[in-house]
């Protein structure tokens, strides 16, 4: 008879969520899938409201990467009115966007990751949090926790609060940057350049000290999906769509992300309301695609600024002969060479004279009825697409979230760890398999609350169970 | 004066909830000489201002109390693993006793008595007016601290 293992809630994640891991008639792992139990529905009540009030509106999706909603959501806007944002307003966005990324990936590597590398997955989950880590090594707590406040005060300064700011509108952002709080930023940078090199240091020794578990963490060939500049470089506020194979090979190019509904399709499953988006010529499941910083350092051809372009190169060399890093638990890696880019890059935009321009908002009523905007989130491409009658009044709203987009993904890694780590004949899950499963989650950094549109914290819920569906055994934490 | 924080958090779209933060919005206005800070909820990042203080306020939403009260707290932790990216008052000191070895002479919970939590942006009355009684209770607070730093 099988047997279902289920872990349930997942911590350390944003959101809520179950893993169940089937068993077979011989007790080896059979199947094992990422269950998101929260619903929200943003795209239903965003309906019957006025186009300028949707990015205060999508920004409450999400109390982690709001910014990014609010940028999407304006950008969206910005097609509907059909206009071209001034210089200094898309400046400014993109110093938004960059913040947005620096306090996420801290938050992810040196709050939700690192405790599991710097303790190790079997350490006592009594201690396997901040407050361990702080006993560990206080030096690297107390520098990533101060790597997110630089982000957070950025975004601050910008929008006058850190989270759910209204700063960005439809047709550019609503107030300039003071000069004197140009200088204010300018100031952390020399500290968040050390602390990311830090970062840097450190899962370099991580990758040495799980040499023997990384084959393990989501190793598979699978499409990688993002933005790229005009040239092909890393991008995140605006480009093209590129989209590259499991060995290398760019298979679609300068796609037109307006055009996201051509190339995606979104797939549903009865057991979890995370929706399955996949690429639409290969269906689904075989349209299996990755986002997020895996992705973007994968599919660009150079990274702009000289610190993070050296770091990519080293990155590069861990795909071999394929060129291509498939391995998921590499998310970390790409995530520290991200934020080393978002600061040399916020450093290069407040030194651009043009970011304390005024002219920063183009207006305009309504010119189209229908409008797509897209940036990178910290996890990944993000879509929002609106519907609009000729008042601005919301008729039909779509979001295409990044950790939507890892579906996939994430339910394959889970099954390939669960396969490799889990002895069913023991009908019996420990805390460090719980861990790793749990670790090959986070490498994604899922935000269920933005995948969903959901409500909550994000515990976790493991269930083993047999063929019959009889629970053997359960961890919530 | 020595240093105070105030710190006001909850979410002020499900109603009485945002009762810290409005809270909070009131001191700001009253003493300006007194940093307050709102947010939906404590982050780790708040470990080093109230480092830097001698007397912190944090003032929250509470449900089954019925009037507004206060009590002085010490570093503790929760019962259950801690949450990465939000915390409660007591980790918080040991987050920043731990991280900057210094914590506030004095630090505060100030409980807002609230009952509705869906969808809005007012405060029920009965929370409006304990809201206001807090403010006031702040006030005195506020006044015995810098008495007693003469």
């Amino acid at each position: 008879m099988s047997k279902t293992i289920t872990l349930a809630p997942v911590t350390r994640i944003e959101g809520h969520a179950k893993i169940t891991i089937q068993l077979d008639d011989n007790n080896d792992v059979a199947d094992a899938r990422f269950h998101v139990n929260e619903f929200r529905g943003f795209e239903k009540f965003t309906e019957g409201r006025l186009l300028w009030e949707m990015p205060g509106i999508t920004s409450r999706i999400c109390g982690i990467c709001p910014a990014s909603h609010l940028l999407t959501s304006a950008k969206a806007g910005d097609d509907i009115l059909a206009v071209e944002i001034p210089e200094t307003a898309e400046k400014l966005r993109r110093l938004l966007t960059l913040a947005q990324w620096l306090q996420s990936h801290a938050l992810s590597f040196f709050h939700l990751s690192a405790p599991d590398f710097l303790l190790g997955f079997d350490s006592n989950p009594a201690t396997r949090n901040i407050f361990g880590l702080i006993a560990a090594d206080k030096e690297f707590a107390k520098r990533g926790i101060r790597l997110r406040k630089f982000g957070q005060e950025i975004i601050e300064i910008l929008g006058s609060r850190r989270i759910h700011t209204p700063w960005t509108v439809p047709g550019g952002v609503r107030e300039p940057l003071d000069p004197a709080k140009k200088d204010v930023m300018l100031g952390w940078i020399p500290e968040a350049k050390e602390t990311v090199g830090l970062a840097l240091d450190a899962i370099k020794k991580i990758h040495k000290k799980f040499a023997k578990e990384i084959p393990e963490f989501g190793n598979f060939r699978s499409l990688l999906v993002g933005l790229v500049s005009k040239d092909g470089g890393l991008e995140y506020y605006d480009g093209f769509l590129r989209i590259m194979d499991g060995n290398g090979n760019t298979i679609a190019d300068k796609l037109d992300p307006k055009k996201y509904f051509e190339y995606f399709g979104e797939a549903v499953e009865p057991w979890s309301y995370l929706k399955f988006p996949y690429y639409k010529p290969f269906d689904y499941p075989k349209g299996m695609y990755r986002v997020g910083p895996l992705a973007r350092v994968n599919i660009c051809d150079f990274i702009e600024t000289p610190m993070a372009e050296e770091e990519r190169k080293i990155f590069k060399k861990l795909g071999g002969n394929v060129g291509v890093v498939n391995n998921s638990f590499y998310y970390h890696y790409a995530r520290c060479i991200e934020m080393l880019f978002a600061v040399e890059k916020i450093e290069m935009l407040l030194n651009d004279p043009a970011i304390l321009g005024q002219n920063i908002r183009s207006m305009a009523s309504i010119n189209r009825t229908e409008g797509v905007g897209c940036t990178e989130a910290p996890r990944g491409v993000l879509f929002h697409h609106y519907h609009v009658n000729k008042d601005g009044v919301i008729q039909k709203a779509n979001l295409v979230i990044a950790t939507a987009q890892n579906n996939i993904a994430m339910n394959r890694t889970v099954r390939q760890i669960a396969t490799h780590f889990i002895d069913g004949k023991k009908g019996k899950i420990t805390e460090g398999i719980l861990n790793r499963v749990e670790a090959g989650i986070r490498c994604y950094d899922p935000c269920l609350s933005c995948s969903t549109h959901a409500l909550g914290q994000m515990p976790l819920h493991v269930e083993l169970l047999n063929a019959g569906g009889e629970v053997l055994d359960e961890i919530r934490r | 004066m020595r240093k105070m924080l105030v710190i006001g958090y909850g979410n002020t779209l499900r109603g009485d909830d945002g009762a810290g933060v409005r809270a909070a919005e009131h001191v700001a206005v009253r003493h300006p000489e007194v940093r307050c800070v709102c947010l939906h909820q404590l982050v780790p990042e708040l470990a080093e201002q109230i480092a830097d203080c001698e007397t912190v306020f944090f003032i929250d939403a509470q449900e089954n109390i019925s009037q507004s009260s206060a009590r002085l707290i010490t570093p503790g932790q929760e019962a259950d693993q801690p949450r990465t990216h939000f915390l409660s008052p007591e980790s918080l000191l040991t987050l920043s006793l731990q991280l900057y070895r210094h914590i506030p002479f004095k630090a505060y919970v100030i409980g807002i008595p609230a009952s509705q939590f869906e969808f809005s942006e007012e405060l029920s009355a009965e929370t409006n007016r304990a809201m206001q009684e807090c403010v006031e209770m702040v006030d005195r607070l506020i006044l015995d601290v810098s008495m007693e730093n003469r």
